[in-house]
């Protein structure tokens, strides 16, 4: 499992916190998550920088409906040797996740998904919650 | 009371006949889960079917083909929920609310597999499963195993090893 998990594997040793932090925000009505410490800052997004930040929705194969209309953030992401900072709908908030919560995502769904980075889902009781792993994603992305 | 009174040779033959040995006939056999789609039935090999669900909460995952219709909750793991409609080229079934889920493994992995009902799960002679016919569609050439009767009816046994396997390559 911790194999699966990658990054994320470490929520499952006992020695480690029974949470994970993560920062959570909808794109198109789909709740998604990213590990906090991939999350270096947030900040809004101004009418004269707007057009300037790739959408989160568009990385991640994710459609955003009508983005004009939507209050965004910038969020930086945290890569080794840089930073990129994407546009995400507000609000973004930042969660404590139960890690026994946090599952692989299931055989199928890891083989035919079209969603770029999608590393692991929360199932709860009004729907599911999808985390990302954005750092390999962007790694991929710069280097090609 | 004019009971017919028996021989000696015939006490001693009834004796001879009770201590012949028990002579064991048993015929193999493979349990199946039989079970419908749009009114045709299909079977899996009950070994590669873990559990059947009913009345399951199934979550949209987006990103995925329409066949992969979720996920679902089983006593806190997250399994997938396909459907094989696609797959065997049968209309969509437009009523799911009495839908079974079978939860299947094969070919390494793991899935629930969405289908309209279930009929029986049955010990089968595997004399009376026969090869799949040449004239079969080459669309389940590659994932039936064998045809049987049952119930006068015809009964496909699919191969979950071979689904799995290809709808994870994108069959489907």
């Amino acid at each position: 499992m911790s194999e699966v998990l990658g990054n994320l594997g470490h929520v499952l040793s006992p020695a480690f916190s029974t949470t994970l932090e993560v920062v959570t925000f909808c794109v198109g009505g789909q709740r998604c998550a990213l590990e906090a410490r991939q999350v270096r800052a947030l900040q809004p997004l101004t009418d004269e920088n707007s057009g300037t930040y790739p959408a989160i929705g568009s990385l991640l194969g994710l459609p955003e409906p009508n983005k004009a209309c939507l209050h965004r953030q910038i969020v930086t992401i945290r890569l080794p040797e840089s930073e990129v900072e994407l546009s995400v709908a507000a609000p973004v908030e930042l969660h404590e996740l139960a890690v026994d919560l946090i599952q692989p995502l299931p055989d199928m769904v890891a083989a035919r998904t079209q969603l770029r980075g999608l590393r692991a889902l929360v199932m709860e009781t009004d729907g599911v919650t999808l985390i990302f792993d954005l750092r390999n994603l962007l790694s991929e992305v710069i280097t090609s | 009371m004019n009971k017919q009174e028996m021989t000696l040779d015939q006490v001693l033959s009834q004796r001879r006949e009770a201590k012949r040995e028990i002579v064991n006939v048993d015929e193999p056999t493979a349990k199946l889960v039989i079970f419908e789609l749009q009114g045709d039935w299909f079977a899996f090999q009950g070994e590669k079917i873990r559990e059947i669900l009913s009345q399951v909460d199934v979550f949209f995952v987006p990103g995925c083909p329409t066949s992969l219709e979720g996920v679902i909750n089983v006593r806190g793991d997250i399994e997938s929920v396909i459907s094989l409609h696609e797959l065997l080229q049968l209309p969509e079934s437009v009523d799911m609310s009495s839908s079974s889920y079978l939860l299947g493994s094969g070919a390494g992995m793991s899935s629930t597999i969405r289908v309209d009902k279930v009929v029986d799960v049955v010990d089968v002679l595997l004399s009376n499963i026969h090869k799949p016919p040449t004239t079969l569609p080459e669309h389940l050439r590659a994932i039936v195993s064998g045809i049987l009767q049952f119930k006068e009816k015809t009964v496909t046994a699919l191969d979950l090893d071979r689904i799995f396997a290809d709808y994870s390559h994108g069959l489907g």
